[in-house]
């Protein structure tokens, strides 16, 4: 009997480790500055992948990761890695270098999926630092490779949908080479009357070539990271609550708002010393507690938040045809699909382990729907970037884009450069990870502080489904002409690169 | 016997179930897997003292001057490789002051608006990052 009852919590074990090895769980830690330019650090994710060559979606998983440092009493700067790729190391990971020297991108060494324990990498950054004394910040984002290749935009039906300029019929986008507006077959119009303000040139982004996309919305810690590294000026242009208000004040509004947990920790001084942000969405007297909603998407964010936001960590936003191929792939569009692939939805409003990094849902989607967040009923704003996959997950049940990319049907609006005439202005130039003195994105050829440029895309957890509104549809264009100039509760967004 | 059977019987489930743990560990984890956080991590680390009495910079020479500096002079930056730059002045509470990009020229700041102290100046690219300590007085 004694050697029954150690195979039975032999396998029992067994089980509960196999239970807890599935999340993403992105982790960086260990943190070391040697030598005159020499940073390092451990890492570790769940799940990743790269199955570029044998299994659909042909793509790959990554972390893209940017340093800033401080001098004394100084404020936060980019650290410029070197660009050459042989001068950074890594025990198990390949490193991916950027030509503008921003970040580097983390990703599998060889083709295959599983768990990314504890990699050391060692990376080297490029000029020098003088003599002093510094801190520095190693942040990390998971984002999805989206491959070259052709994709068609519109599905013919969605509201204001793009379209063959001849007919009522998707437009097949096969280069980077300008396209056209008008009524021939090789040129683009919408069905209604936000056709492109004119010929897109050959330099806006259209999503043929590959690109890396954030997988998940920007969250509320992440949020509060980037808070925090801005002076005290910086932060009264991101936040509603000034920075000088006392401790415990929500950033967005004098109560908690929709779900939106950050609240200034410790008050700044009118322009000279800034505030710390935190999170504290059970508004107890503990903040950064395991149910504080760091993990919710951020809401209320403007454009001129998430231009910033993207600006510092050296990414861009996307553009309405990229939103398109991010969640449509390679695939033939069906009428009013989502982001998943088929028109059908279920909403997830039953949340289970709310405000925690494991919230997920009670919902089970059927054979053909997609589970997301929309539809007018509890909870009333986000809910965790990523809730809805799990270990055993397809595309439907995780709500998922073709590339892997979570939420870009529901939770928050997607704020994205649109084909009107200002946003074609667009050439995507990444962020230079830099911060002008008054907070606002300045990377040339971004839509300014008056939004124009920018639209919406993907709709949110309010959004409805029904009729013409189908505000999660990916070919949806209802709100592209609506300017995101103000902080909406159901607003937020992703980068690319 | 009975329970040398049931040794072996568990057994064979053991070897089974590892097998079943092994074949998902390495299966292909799809991009539609997903778990736990937000696919978001950072970690930090302070007080780093950098002691760098000789720098073999490859890429430039910088060369910030007079400093100390009058209210009345102007602050005068010439780089060896001329390249766009940023130039930031700071003051030791950390507040950014002064913010302009340069495209290749030689920088002459008048710095009639500041007021005597000590002042941080950043100078970078994506080539370089270099930090000088700069002290203002009265004329």
């Amino acid at each position: 009997m004694k050697i029954f009852r150690i195979w039975i919590l032999f396998c029992l074990a067994l089980l509960i480790c196999r239970w807890h090895c599935h999340a993403n769980n992105l982790h960086i830690n260990n943190v070391q500055v040697s030598g005159n330019n020499n940073i390092s650090f451990n890492i570790s994710w769940e799940n990743s992948w790269a199955l570029d060559s044998s299994t659909a979606p042909f793509n790959h998983d990554a972390v893209w990761i940017f340093i800033k440092f401080r001098a004394a009493n100084g404020n936060w700067a980019p650290l410029l890695l070197s660009t050459d790729g042989a001068l950074h190391q890594s025990d198990s990971l390949a490193i991916e270098t950027v030509s503008d020297g921003a970040g580097v991108f983390l990703k599998r060494k060889h083709q295959g999926s599983g768990t990314i324990q504890n990699a050391n990498v060692n990376l080297k950054w490029s000029g020098y630092l003088s003599s002093g004394t510094f801190d520095f910040k190693v942040f990390g984002i998971e984002m999805v490779w989206v491959p070259q290749g052709s994709f068609y935009v519109g599905d013919g039906v969605s509201y204001e949908t793009l379209s063959r300029g001849d007919k009522i019929m998707p437009y097949f986008i096969q280069s980077e080479n300008s396209i056209k507006v008008g009524k021939d077959s090789s040129s683009m119009l919408d069905t209604g009357s936000f056709a492109p303000g004119g010929n897109i040139p050959q330099a806006f982004p259209k999503g043929y070539h590959g690109f890396y996309c954030m997988k998940y919305e920007i969250s509320q810690d992440q949020y509060v990271d980037f808070l925090n590294c801005l002076t005290y000026n910086q932060q009264t242009t991101h936040v509603t609550t000034s920075p000088d208000a006392a401790p415990g004040s929500f950033a967005f509004g004098a109560n908690m708002a929709n779900r939106n947990g950050i609240v200034i920790q410790s008050s700044g001084t009118n322009n000279n010393l800034p505030a710390v942000f935190t999170c504290n969405a059970d508004a107890n007297t503990i903040y950064n507690d395991p149910e504080d909603g760091q993990t919710r998407a951020c809401n209320f964010m403007n454009w001129n938040d998430l231009a910033a936001y993207l600006q510092w960590a050296s990414l861009r936003p996307m553009t309405e045809l990229e939103f398109e191929k991010i969640c449509r792939g390679s695939n033939k569009p069906v009428a009013h699909e989502f982001a998943w692939g088929t028109p059908y939805a279920i909403d997830a409003n039953t949340p289970e382990y709310d405000g925690t990094d494991s919230q997920r849902v009670k919902e089970v989607p059927g054979a053909d729907t997609g589970l997301a967040s929309y539809g007018y009923t509890a909870p009333t704003g986000p809910q965790r970037t990523g809730f809805a996959a799990n270990k055993n997950t397809n595309r439907l049940q995780s709500g998922a884009s073709y590339y892997g990319a979570m939420e870009m049907s529901g939770n928050l609006w997607e704020m994205c450069i649109v084909l009107t005439k200002a946003g074609l202005n667009f050439t995507g130039i990444t962020g230079d990870g830099t911060m002008p003195g008054d907070g606002f994105a300045n990377t040339t050829g971004w839509p300014a502080k008056d939004c124009n440029g920018a639209g919406y895309k993907g709709g949110a957890w309010n959004s409805g489904i029904a009729g013409q509104f189908r505000d999660l549809a990916v070919s949806d264009r209802f709100y592209i002409t609506l300017l995101p100039g103000d902080r909406r509760n159901t607003s937020g967004g992703r980068g690319v690169r | 016997m009975i329970v040398h059977k049931l040794h072996k019987y568990l057994m064979q489930l053991l070897i089974t179930a590892l097998l079943i743990c092994f074949s998902m560990s390495t299966s292909a984890q799809s991009a539609y897997h997903g778990g736990k956080g937000d696919g978001y991590a950072s970690a930090e680390i302070s007080n780093i003292v950098l002691n760098i009495n000789s720098v073999s910079n490859k890429f430039q020479s910088i060369n910030l001057y007079p400093n100390p500096i009058k209210t009345s002079e102007n602050l005068k930056i010439n780089i060896s490789n001329p390249m766009p730059y940023y130039l930031e002045i700071s003051d030791l509470p950390g507040r950014m002051l002064f913010f302009k990009n340069y495209a290749t020229e030689n920088a002459s700041l008048p710095l009639s608006g500041f007021q005597a102290g000590t002042y941080i100046v950043r100078i970078y690219n994506a080539e370089f990052n270099y930090f000088q300590k700069l002290i203002i007085v009265n004329p």
